[in-house]
């Protein structure tokens, strides 16, 4: 240990308003009658002990007996229901999904002013529009998942319908065009047949590649001659693109590059 | 003459070992005393390690009239089993800053430490940790009452906290709707 003084520095103790150092009594202490006696700590000389924030109406009141069925049995409310920055109630709170936080905003109005200020100042782990990340469900009846892309900035999700050899007879392209019902709608179904032809459907083995960015187009290969196929959900026509030089299991559409390739989209 | 100077010897050894003990004694607010290696203490307890650098540890019990015999006991408890376990490499980054080193998973003799501890003594070994600047017993501690706050209703969280609902009927259905989408199943 380099300097232990220094390390006195309790991280936690700096979050907060600079309020000097409080006794804090909580409701465990038997009063403190003899808490003054003498070797009460003398705080070493630089580095102040943690500030603990006090609670409101806890301090250096004789505690009624305790009882211990649960949390909400507590002789004297714990800090929660004031809770200040400095609170361990923010590791506590930093712990949980996001979800968990905000719903706790309903709790009271001091932890709803609480969480805003913890979000806002970044201490929790999401952004000011409370949502980084959030689970949206998948319907298994519409479909094998296949893939998942973002078209016209809405989710798209292309699903397949297998038959018994496990062979994709029917292709579905679900949109998600509001994030809160979490409703997806259908775009297009296409069987396979018609979309590659019997011959090709039966012998050829496909994969969704990716779906252009704000175009109706979608994007197979076709693995047996690596062939880059377009099928154009409007107009329902299919299209040998290119021959690509090896095999892609995805491609990653980004602008530049489909800007770069505006003459596919002008094909159609 | 032989024995005097035993015994005086003895006496000798006996100051050395006062004046340079292994362990600290710790006070409650209710004046209960507890021992704890010193080596533990200074590990574990920012504050502590600050107090037995500055010299200001009572060998008769230094007060900690903040914390309680209850959980002054569970903090006790806590830097012995820690002395008795090996300390993973996680232990020791955790115990470097507490904002940015990511937390590690309580470890199975720690999730058992704070299992069998009611929801009374959990909160006041929080503040307890808080206090001391424990910050790898105030992580466990604050990892436990996080786990049972998942998945909680407001409800069940004012119910467990002891907190007043202060929103009025309209307030609270106007924040509910505010805060639909947190409010689906989970």
């Amino acid at each position: 240990m380099a300097n232990p003084v220094q390390s006195l520095n309790n991280p936690k103790a700096q979050h907060g308003p600079a309020t000097p150092p409080e006794p804090y009594v909580c409701n465990t202490s038997n009063r403190a009658a003899e808490g003054r006696a003498r070797g009460a700590i003398q705080p070493p000389r630089q580095a102040p002990p943690p500030s603990i924030p006090s609670v409101a109406g806890c301090r250096y009141v004789p505690s009624p007996p305790r009882r211990r069925a649960s949390w909400a049995f507590r002789t004297a409310p714990w800090r929660a229901a004031s809770p200040t920055s400095d609170d361990p109630l923010v590791e506590i709170l930093s712990r949980l999904p996001a979800e968990s936080i905000c719903r706790f905003k309903c709790v009271s109005k001091p932890w709803r002013d609480l969480i805003a200020d913890l979000i806002h100042r970044k201490k929790l782990p999401f952004d000011g529009d409370e949502k980084t990340s959030r689970i949206i469900r998948w319907i298994e009846k519409h479909g094998f998942l296949d893939f998942l892309g973002q078209s016209h900035g809405n989710l798209y999700c292309i699903s397949g319908d297998i038959d018994d050899s496990y062979m994709i007879t029917e292709m579905s392209i679900w949109v998600l065009e509001d994030y809160h019902t979490e409703e997806w709608v259908l775009r297009y179904s296409v069987s396979i047949f018609q979309l590659f032809g019997k011959m090709r459907s039966q012998f050829g083995s496909y994969e969704v590649v990716t779906i252009h960015p704000d175009c109706n187009l979608v994007f197979f290969v076709e693995y047996d001659d690596l062939k880059l196929i377009s099928y154009n959900m409007d107009s329902k026509e299919v299209c040998d693109v290119c021959t690509l030089g090896r095999s892609y299991g995805r491609i990653t559409p980004y602008d530049p590059y489909f800007s770069d390739l505006s003459v596919l989209g002008n094909k159609h | 003459m032989e024995v005097d100077k035993g015994k005086g010897e003895a006496e000798e050894t006996r100051k050395v070992a006062e004046a340079d003990r292994d362990t600290v004694t710790l006070k409650s607010s209710d004046g209960k005393l507890f021992e704890v290696s010193k080596e533990a203490a200074a590990r574990l307890s920012t504050v502590l390690a600050g107090m037995i650098a500055g010299g200001s540890i009572d060998d008769n019990g230094t007060d900690l009239k903040q914390i309680g015999s209850e959980a002054l006991e569970n903090v006790v408890d806590y830097c012995n089993k820690h002395a008795n376990s090996i300390p993973s490499a996680a232990l020791i980054s955790s115990s470097i800053s507490f904002n940015t080193a990511p937390f590690k998973e309580p470890e199975e003799w720690e999730r058992k430490f704070v299992d069998r501890l009611s929801h009374d003594a959990l909160f006041d070994l929080v503040e307890a940790a808080n206090f001391l600047g424990m910050e790898r017993l105030l992580d466990v501690t604050c990892h436990k009452i996080s786990e049972m706050m998942k998945g909680k209703s407001p409800d069940q969280i004012r119910e467990v906290f002891n907190i007043k609902n202060d929103y009025t009927k309209e307030e609270l259905e106007e924040i509910r709707q505010e805060l639909a989408w947190a409010f689906y199943d989970d």
